[in-house]
């Protein structure tokens, strides 16, 4: 401890009370601002990716792969269903269970027609599902199921169809006839509410109907799924959903939102840390600043490195005091990084807004002086909202914190080994000769 | 009462060579030196004589290129990185004509270095330096640092520092030599009483043959060869 505390002093004097030449201290200056700098972009990448990522899983889960799906490849009677979904209600972790008939259709207005994936829903899931009603924005309109022709369509083809409120769609499904060609079979939906998820692949095609008409409509293409809603859906999923499926007959198939998204986990997954180990190499290349800022303190501190060798400091303690040297400048650089860095990612919607405006005027008043008689400019933006959320969620993340502050000093303190060696390794008697 | 047996410095024919090139610089030519423990012993010479070599040898900062050296039970030119480090922080007090005081740290600081840096607690090691700079009438410059100084004052704060730890042996390398007369006679008066006082040995290297009437022996060094 007092080996420490002898090396914590020197190490402190040398970068804090030193009277380093301009030259120097501007070069540490700059190691600090460096690190710091480089820091920033690093610490904006994980906590926006892990925001995005997080936010596109949790509407996946609530509103696309549920958190737990059953699934029967075999024609079941109401009485097998329900008994399914009373038994999944017995786990203690198990919130919610409904009924979904997924399909497809062609929907037809009278500005268009787009081909839909349909879900088929039961009417009081926007009551009785929290973590739908969280993530499923009702934009105009309400969430009405109740009746066999009501429909809920997303922004997206809503805006495609040129439909709203009260308006009538037509659509167009298949029903497949064994050794046949498939029946086509055309039903009038009334849109009862528009909605967004925010994130497009949710939206772009999205249309939900009453259950009871699901069943009319596609109770040959694929029957019948059940969705579950669990406690802590992050936590044990598979371990849950073995249980869930131990308590059921043999004939259900079970797949966790694990399961069913781990393809588009993984490659967020995968772009997140590659962006973040480039993000780690621009720390790295910072920090050697801090290798050749205090390669100058060292040799402007020569003599004194010499008179402490002279007066008995062993080699050991010297290089530990500027290990500690290059502690102080990383542990500055960190804590200047990562606060300009949380301050950029709590506010990186209103950035991305700001940054948006100002190339937008930019790009007007260019386009202007180019072309003055040209129709207004298209508005650009930093991040297509067709794949990305519309709204980056950010919560930050404690322990990412702590691991980028470790790996910043850790960075810091390597930057500082072949310095900190170098002033151990000084020959007090060829300095004090040349001095 | 000291006996012939009772040295403390045994030096038996200590040579230096310094390589230049293809040219070898035979700095010492087989020095033989016994110094007496708690004795002053002055060493005069010409600049390049050898008089700093001979110094560093003694301290344990240089290696001869042969012979040995003795201090105490200890083979100085033998010992490991870390029985050096231990000697030159146990045994040894250093003081040099440019005082070499750490910029960065205050009066009181610098004559604390030796003890704290030999492992004695900050606080015990502050008490201690806060005394010797009392004794050498530096009591109020405590807080200053070197550039608020004289070059007297730094001096002086040498003499405390390399005085800490009480050591059995204080090399001086030109401790005068950059002073005035009036400076270099307060300094000498303060390294000669508090050597004495501490009854610590003394080895003063300079060109300053007044120094001569203060200690209990003066040599001289001539192109690396100790004379009488």
């Amino acid at each position: 401890m007092n080996y420490l505390s002898r090396a914590n002093f020197l190490g402190f004097r040398l970068l804090f009370h030193s009277r380093a030449s301009k030259k120097t201290r501007s070069h540490i200056i700059g190691a600090i601002l460096g690190i710091g700098a480089s820091l920033i972009p690093l610490i904006v990448v994980i906590q926006v990716s892990g925001g995005m990522i997080e936010g596109i899983s949790r509407r996946f889960l609530e509103i696309g792969s549920y958190h737990v799906q059953l699934r029967s490849f075999t024609e079941l009677e109401e009485e097998e269903l329900n008994y399914a979904a009373e038994t999944l209600k017995n786990h203690p972790r198990v919130k919610h269970v409904f009924p979904v008939i997924f399909g497809e259709g062609l929907l037809y207005s009278e500005a268009g027609k787009t081909g839909v994936s349909i879900r088929s829903l039961p009417a009081d899931i926007y009551e009785e599902d929290e973590g739908l009603r969280r993530y499923l924005d009702i934009e105009e309109g309400a969430f009405r199921l109740d009746e066999a022709n009501q429909a809920m369509l997303s922004r997206e083809l809503a805006d495609r169809l040129g439909v709203s409120i009260g308006d009538r769609v037509r659509l167009l499904t298949a029903r497949p006839v064994p050794g046949r060609a498939p029946i086509l079979r055309p039903s009038i939906f009334n849109v009862q509410g528009i909605f967004s998820t925010g994130y497009y692949e949710l939206d772009s095609l999205s249309m939900y109907i009453p259950v009871d008409t699901g069943r009319v409509l596609f109770h040959e293409s694929g029957g019948v799924v059940l969705g579950v809603k669990v406690e802590r859906p992050f936590e044990n999923i598979e371990t849950l959903a073995a249980e869930l499926r131990d308590s059921l007959p043999p004939f259900w198939q079970i797949y966790s939102w694990f399961n069913l998204e781990r393809p588009m986990l993984e490659s967020f997954y995968t772009t997140r840390n590659l962006l973040v180990f480039v993000m780690f190499l621009i720390v790295a290349v910072a920090a050697v600043n801090i290798s050749s800022s205090m390669i100058m303190l060292v040799i402007e501190k020569e003599p004194e490195i010499a008179m402490l060798k002279s007066m008995g400091t062993s080699p050991r303690l010297i290089v530990l005091s500027f290990l500690h040297t290059g502690l102080f400048i990383g542990l500055a650089a960190t804590i200047m990084g990562l606060a300009l860095g949380l301050l950029a990612a709590v506010n990186i919607n209103e950035l991305i807004g700001a940054l948006e405006t100002a190339i937008n005027m930019v790009y007007a008043l260019v386009s202007r002086i180019i072309a003055p008689t040209a129709g207004g400019a298209e508005e650009l933006s930093i991040f297509d909202q067709s794949y990305y959320l519309e709204e980056i969620p950010i919560r930050i993340r404690f322990v990412e914190i702590f691991y980028t502050a470790l790996s910043s000093l850790s960075l810091s303190a390597l930057a500082a080994y072949i310095p900190a060696r170098k002033a151990g390794r000084i020959r007090p008697y060829e300095i004090l000769r040349k001095h | 009462m000291r006996t012939n047996n009772d040295n403390l410095v045994e030096i038996v024919n200590l040579g230096k060579i310094y390589k230049n090139g293809s040219e070898e610089l035979h700095i010492l030519r087989g020095v033989d030196l016994k110094i007496a423990r708690g004795s002053s012993i002055l060493i005069s010479g010409e600049s390049g004589s050898g008089k700093s070599t001979l110094l560093n040898l003694i301290g344990g900062l240089d290696r001869p290129s042969y012979g040995s050296v003795k201090v105490g039970d200890f083979m100085v030119d033998h010992g490991s990185e870390e029985e050096m480090t231990a000697y030159r922080n146990q045994q040894v007090g250093f003081i040099f004509q440019f005082h070499y005081l750490m910029k960065d740290f205050s009066a009181l600081e610098n004559t604390m270095l030796p003890a704290f840096m030999g492992g004695e607690a900050k606080e015990k090691a502050l008490k201690r330096a806060a005394e010797l700079l009392e004794r050498v009438e530096l009591g109020d410059r405590e807080d200053f640092y070197p550039s608020q100084l004289s070059g007297g004052e730094r001096q002086r704060v040498a003499v405390a520092r390399a005085l800490i730890n009480e050591p059995d042996i204080v090399l001086a390398d030109e401790p005068t030599g950059n002073l005035d007369e009036k400076h270099s006679e307060i300094v000498a008066e303060l390294l000669f009483d508090l050597s004495k006082f501490f009854e610590t040995t003394l080895v003063v290297v300079s060109h300053d043959l007044s120094l001569a009437k203060r200690a209990d022996r003066h040599l001289r060094l001539n192109e690396g060869v100790l004379k009488g």
